[in-house]
């Protein structure tokens, strides 16, 4: 059964307002149509033709770079599956356990009362308000001392629980019903089940939309393998240090084959759960 | 008062030992901290310990002696000598560039396309997919493809030249004269970000019964975007200005990926991000860091304070 679109009525001042607007949008969205189709027919050329050839002008030769991304493109001795490899683990374990600490963070703050439940607050707040940029040195410096860099151990600096999305938990946490909580006291069930069991499971979509972001700003990140896990490059930081390298003699058909088969994965997530980003993400009001 | 201590009474549930007080619980402090204790912990370590040792460092030569020349060399670099600028000086103007830019023009027309794809103007859900693209690519991505747009021997340049609108054929990144413009043009090309999709989520929760009511008063959009929608969601945005302030002097663009800060297209953030990454001078990088802070402390402050005051706490 075909659903009923309803026509929007709108004024004709809206009408005039909202035509230009969109003429606007399209020639916006066509500066980026023109930049992809660019990328993506020179990705079927040759690096010779590239050179020789209008940037704009069909390949004369197809040529299939695609397959070069994969045995050609090699950073720091890793090639483009390694890469990706680091880039996923990364991704999954730079957001996995903040998020688990976040979360369990924000319920601790939202339901319970304990000493220092106000610093907790404050100190969230301070985070978010005070950027230190001048700290990079330092942090650079602990990650050296602590044996962190180009190690396993980077994880223990991986539970981070303060920031935005503290904010946005607590308000999610607090709007929960706490019948569900008593309800498993109740029957027996101490602070852990209700916790794990009962809260938790409620909290997976908004905590699956913050893992996907995460994931996709992981995914896309150059920063922390570039300067922390240089030995283990992610797919992000080899794209740059790629081009940065090879400069004048880059393949740059296969470098934007690599490009366009790096784009797939954060596409595809975010085309599967951009209606649950939309409906979970807010920025609620700092207080205080 | 019968009734009223029947109220507190029962607002102290009682079930077995658990005290539950206007839906906290009283009473498990150890579980409280053992949820709090590994984010506390990694507070404690990888933030409170590395702003104080960062503050140390700013103070210390390499020896470990104390010394105040790496403020000295700060701030003889930020003001210049001899009539020019300094490199930290050139540094600072591009990072206020980027920051008004980003501040005043990319955040605002991010709330106002919010608000027309909100109005679900046509196409909407094309133009929230495709204007959010540059979001999901690496940071590599976009920047290649600009800069291969406009290389001397790019296809721009090259039309421009064929129809005789430019006598040569210009290095548009590789000239002091216009890599900044051009860097920051790249920023307003990307420029629908995090900030849309915020607001556009705030504009979601607004009553439709409020907008119908104004409708049948005879509104125009421009009434109902101030007078309405605006105010109503107004925590968000103030929340979004005010973190965009918090971190003013971290402004930046793709400055890794354009130019690597060469051509005087340097800013505040990347040359500190430059030194860890070449191991240059802790010392004067954290002697930066800390002047920044300093700077932008109470301005976001300030600012958090005014955004209080004129903007109501909306709740619906």
């Amino acid at each position: 059964m075909k659903k009923h679109k309803e026509k929007i009525k709108r004024s004709r001042g809206e009408q005039i307002l909202f035509n230009c607007f969109f003429v606007f949008l399209c020639i916006f969205s066509a500066t980026y149509a023109i930049a992809y189709f660019f990328v993506i027919m020179n990705t079927f050329k040759g690096a010779f033709e590239y050179i020789i050839t209008s940037k704009f002008a069909f390949p004369k030769e197809w040529v299939w770079n695609y397959g070069k991304v994969f045995t050609s493109f090699e950073v720091n001795g890793s090639g483009y599956f390694r890469m990706c490899f680091h880039s996923i683990w990364f991704s999954v374990t730079g957001s996995v356990p903040s998020l688990l600490s976040t979360a369990a963070c924000a319920y601790a703050y939202a339901r319970y009362k304990f000493p220092g439940r106000k610093a907790i607050f404050a100190i969230n707040l301070i985070m978010l308000t005070l950027s230190l940029p001048g700290s990079g040195p330092a942090y650079y410096k602990l990650f050296c001392d602590l044996g962190m860099k180009n190690s396993w151990r980077y994880l223990l600096g991986c539970f981070g629980g303060f920031g935005g999305q503290f904010i946005i938990l607590v308000g999610f946490w607090k709007g929960i019903d706490w019948a569900y909580g008593e309800a498993t006291f109740i029957d027996g069930g101490n602070d852990w089940t209700v916790f794990w069991k009962v809260m938790m499971p409620q909290a997976m979509p908004m905590l699956g939309v913050f893992f996907v972001l995460g994931f996709i700003n992981g995914w896309n990140s150059h920063e922390f393998t570039m300067l922390y896990m240089p030995k283990y490059p992610s797919i992000a930081f080899g794209l740059y240090e790629y081009q940065a390298r090879m400069q004048r003699s880059m393949d740059t058909p296969m470098y934007f084959s690599a490009l366009v088969v790096t784009s797939v994965p954060s596409i595809i997530l975010y085309i599967s759960f951009q209606d649950l980003i939309l409906q979970n993400l807010t920025a609620g009001a700092l207080k205080g | 008062m019968m009734f009223s201590k029947l109220q507190t009474a029962l607002k102290k549930k009682k079930t077995g030992a658990i005290r539950i007080e206007n839906g906290i619980k009283v009473g498990s402090p150890i579980f409280a901290w053992l949820l709090i204790l590994p984010a506390f912990i990694t507070w404690l370590v990888f933030w409170l310990y590395v702003n104080f040792d960062s503050i140390i460092l700013s103070f210390q030569k390499s020896n470990g002696d104390w010394t105040l020349q790496h403020y000295q060399w700060v701030i003889q670099n930020l003001v210049g000598t001899n009539g020019e600028d300094g490199m930290l000086g050139i540094a600072l103007k591009n990072t206020l560039t980027y920051f008004f830019v980003n501040y005043f023009i990319v955040q605002t027309f991010n709330v106002v396309l919010a608000y027309f794809l909100y109005k679900k103007i046509k196409g909407y859900k094309f133009f929230r997919f495709f204007l959010y693209l540059p979001n999901l690519l690496a940071g590599a991505t976009l920047a290649t493809i600009y800069k291969q747009l406009i290389a001397y021997n790019g296809p721009i340049i090259d039309m421009l030249y064929n129809w005789g609108w430019i006598t040569e054929r210009y290095q548009l990144l590789y000239s002091d004269r216009y890599a900044m413009t051009l860097s920051v043009v790249y920023s307003l090309w990307v420029c629908v970000g995090a900030n849309m999709i915020y607001s556009l989520g705030a504009m979601a929760r607004v009553p439709q019964e409020v907008l119908e009511a104004a409708q049948l008063d005879g509104v125009t959009p421009w009434q109902e975007f101030v007078h309405l929608i605006l105010p109503l969601i107004s925590g968000t945005l103030s929340t979004l200005y005010v973190l965009g302030l918090a971190g003013f002097l971290n402004a930046g663009g793709a400055t890794l990926f354009l130019t690597n800060g060469n051509y005087n297209t340097q800013t505040l953030s990347f040359w500190i991000f430059w030194q860890i990454y070449t191991g240059g001078s802790t010392g004067t990088s954290s002697a930066l860091g800390i002047m920044m802070t300093l700077v932008m402390l109470p301005v976001t402050y300030f600012v958090k304070w005014v955004a209080a005051k004129i903007s109501p706490e909306v709740t619906y």
